[in-house]
């Protein structure tokens, strides 16, 4: 028999020897040192709370046995996590836009630790906040998963951009501003309240139990969410984020005419689908409307899209209402534009011309091939130009898109090919922006103060 | 042949027949008559430890289980992000990636060296060095440490050259033709290894006729390939 506070201090000293386990592994040292350092504070305030809590205070004990248990969760992870399963490039470069907007604006607090892992299942992208650490911790930990098997496929990887708002929805500094978007946005349409929804649903998609009122207000708050979540992806990623939400939702959208038992977790796609053009459209997203010079290149994946959300409209998939879409997408925009490098950048066709040129050669799509027809000095003297990630992956789709309708493409197993060919040329081409960004940001600070020592720009 | 002078590669650059990309600093990274090539982040070790022996019979299995076992087994993946290291050992051998990717145009050929500065260090970049008209990705330096004490390299350091040359007879004006992921190596974005029974397999025995080796081809004799 163990007394509840023996127990947890036999656990604490195993959870102890599991963080110091994961040095055995072969994460990169940079990504875990700051992980460890956490973990060890944690660990000692946890220690420092159950020498200080006596075995009677069973409800304190309680709050510690479920802190030591999220921190051996997220230590376990380590264990699971190799780089060699996903793109690190990409996580980084999310977790760079994504980590300011994820901040509690406290005094003390640090700036989230993103930590990446790869997981089993086909769209299992998921970005797991921490919503409230020990009371100690100024520092939230949050595990974003890819799924394994779509390792380098970063055009799908935009999708992980809707995740991101999800962690942004568990900051409370925002919270209220959030919620605010979100009322406007599902305003006026039938699923504006709990039992607004249940009754579209029974009516649209069969569903035939209503459950507690509990749930049904829990699912409510769930698709409101959900709702929001595609906006902040949208904003976060541009239209890459439209393509990614097809490709990978329309498969798992339930068939119409299937019964549901209860209200599912999630909105339908099509209607998430109808809502995403619409913001789109206001957010100006489709260059190509209208336009005969170099905006052209994007006429085949603006066309899909718009097509895509008009076939639904016009089968009367539309919930949301219209104006109240357009009118949260403005305010979310305002709201995420606080922030830097958080929202999608301006584009600049020359440029996308340029990246889809060089994915048509089979080079990724970055720095080198734009530096061609300058001057040799004007060369040799520039500093090697920085590309958004984001308009690396547009580039990407909208290559994809013009490539797809070529007859040759129809066959599966070139179909197939050409999509991982260009995903394995952004995914490098995103590496190689990094190393970019580690060059200019080491050698700015060398210039400064003649520092040797070197810094991570991520 | 001629070799290109530091003149000749910028202009084969600057005309976007030659790619070398990214190149962070030309004026250093540019030499008289070579580019400097930096370590990428992807390395591949020879895992040694439950492998008795290289058979290129193993690489004859093409299809299931112990063909690509055979293939994979071997190498074992590495990421090196930019700011950790990797450590080689003496006498060890290892495969890594060049940041670089780099697309040649049909007359030209790479010559792939190490640094002398690296060299003199016991750091040597093995074998295969020369990289074919037409080639198309990133470059995979067979790095063998030949000192007697360990070298620590880091992601992004300077550790290869390459130098192009020019093939006499071939028109600049001519196109790489065929599907680029068609060709061997072609369209590589990490380092993996070859098949050293191509068109050879007329002199490898099937691995049914002798005793398997310890480990993996137990089940290819069985299945009779």
């Amino acid at each position: 028999m163990f007394s509840p506070k023996d127990y947890l201090l036999v656990e604490w000293a195993n959870v102890r020897r599991n963080l110091q386990e994961t040095l055995r592994f072969r994460y990169s040292e940079s990504h875990i040192r700051d992980f460890y350092a956490e973990c060890e504070e944690r660990l000692d305030y946890i220690k420092k709370n159950l020498d200080a809590t006596s075995t009677k205070e069973t409800s304190d004990l309680r709050e510690i046995a479920l802190s030591l248990d999220n921190l051996a969760h997220l230590i376990a992870r380590v264990e699971r996590s190799h780089l060699e399963e996903f793109s690190w490039p990409f996580g980084d470069a999310l977790a760079h836009v994504a980590k300011h907007i994820c901040t509690e604006q406290l005094a003390l607090q640090r700036e989230p630790l993103f930590f990446f892992a790869a997981e089993g299942g086909i769209n299992s992208y998921a970005i797991r906040p921490e919503k409230q650490g020990p009371s100690a911790v100024d520092q939230k930990i949050f595990s974003v998963i890819f799924p394994r098997s779509l390792k380098d496929h970063v055009l799908l990887h935009a999708i992980l951009a809707h995740e991101v708002g999800h962690a942004a929805y568990a900051t409370d500094s925002i919270l209220h501003d959030l919620q605010r978007i979100c009322e406007t946005l599902i305003a006026g349409s039938p699923v504006a309240t709990p039992n607004g929804m249940f009754a579209w649903c029974k009516n649209n998609i069969g569903v035939v139990n209503k459950g507690s009122s509990g749930v049904v207000a829990e699912r409510h708050a769930s698709w409101t969410e959900e709702f929001y979540c595609d906006l902040f992806g949208l904003i976060l990623c541009g239209p890459s984020y439209l393509c990614a939400f097809q490709s990978m939702l329309e498969p798992m959208a339930l068939p119409k005419g299937t019964a549901s038992q209860f209200v599912p977790s999630h909105p339908p796609f099509e209607c998430r689908m109808i809502a995403l053009v619409e913001a789109a459209t206001e957010l100006g997203f489709f260059y190509s409307r209208d336009r005969k010079d170099k905006e052209s290149l994007a006429r085949t994946f603006d066309a899909a899209l718009i097509d895509k959300a008009s076939n639904l409209r016009a089968a009367g998939h539309s919930l949301l209402i219209s104006r109240n879409v357009r009118k949260a997408t403005r305010e979310l925009m305002a709201l995420m534009g606080r922030f830097d490098d958080l929202v999608f950048p301006p584009l600049d066709f020359e440029l996308i011309q340029k990246l889809d040129r060089a994915l048509e050669r089979n080079i990724p799509p970055t720095e080198g091939i734009v530096a061609g027809g300058k001057r040799i000095r004007q060369w040799e003297d520039r500093v090697p130009d920085r590309i958004d990630f984001r308009h690396i992956l547009y580039a990407g789709w909208v290559h994809w898109s013009n490539k797809r309708k070529l007859p040759i493409y129809k066959e599966v197993d070139s179909m197939e090919k050409l999509f991982s060919t260009i995903n394995r040329l952004c995914s490098h081409a995103i590496l190689q922006q990094q190393s970019i960004g580690w060059w200019i940001h080491n050698l700015s600070r060398k210039s400064h103060d003649g520092s040797v020592e070197k810094g991570n720009p991520r | 042949m001629t070799v290109l002078s530091r003149k000749a590669i910028r202009d084969e650059i600057l005309r976007q027949k030659l790619v070398v990309t990214p190149i962070l600093d030309p004026k250093k990274q540019i030499g008289n008559m070579s580019i400097d090539l930096r370590m990428g982040t992807s390395a591949a070790l020879i895992r040694g430890s439950d492998l008795s022996h290289v058979d290129p019979a193993l690489y004859m299995a093409r299809d299931g289980f112990p063909g690509e076992k055979g293939r994979r087994r071997k190498l074992e993946r590495m990421s090196v992000p930019f700011g950790d290291r990797l450590t080689l050992h003496a006498g060890s051998l290892i495969l890594v990636s060049t940041l670089e990717w780099v697309s040649l145009p049909p007359y030209l050929k790479g010559v792939v060296t190490a640094r002398s500065s690296w060299a003199r260090e016991g750091l040597n970049i093995a074998t295969a060095t020369f990289i074919d008209p037409c080639y198309n990705g990133i470059v995979t330096l067979e790095l063998a440490n030949l000192s007697q004490v360990p070298v620590v390299l880091y992601p992004g350091m300077r550790i290869a050259q390459i130098a192009f040359m020019h093939l006499e007879g071939v028109d600049r004006k001519q196109e790489c033709l065929g599907n680029v992921g068609d060709r061997k190596f072609n369209l590589s974005f990490e380092p993996n290894s070859g098949d050293i029974t191509k068109d050879d397999e007329p002199f490898i025995p099937p691995i049914s006729d002798r005793a398997a080796p310890v480990g993996l081809e137990r089940r290819a004799s069985r299945k009779g390939k």
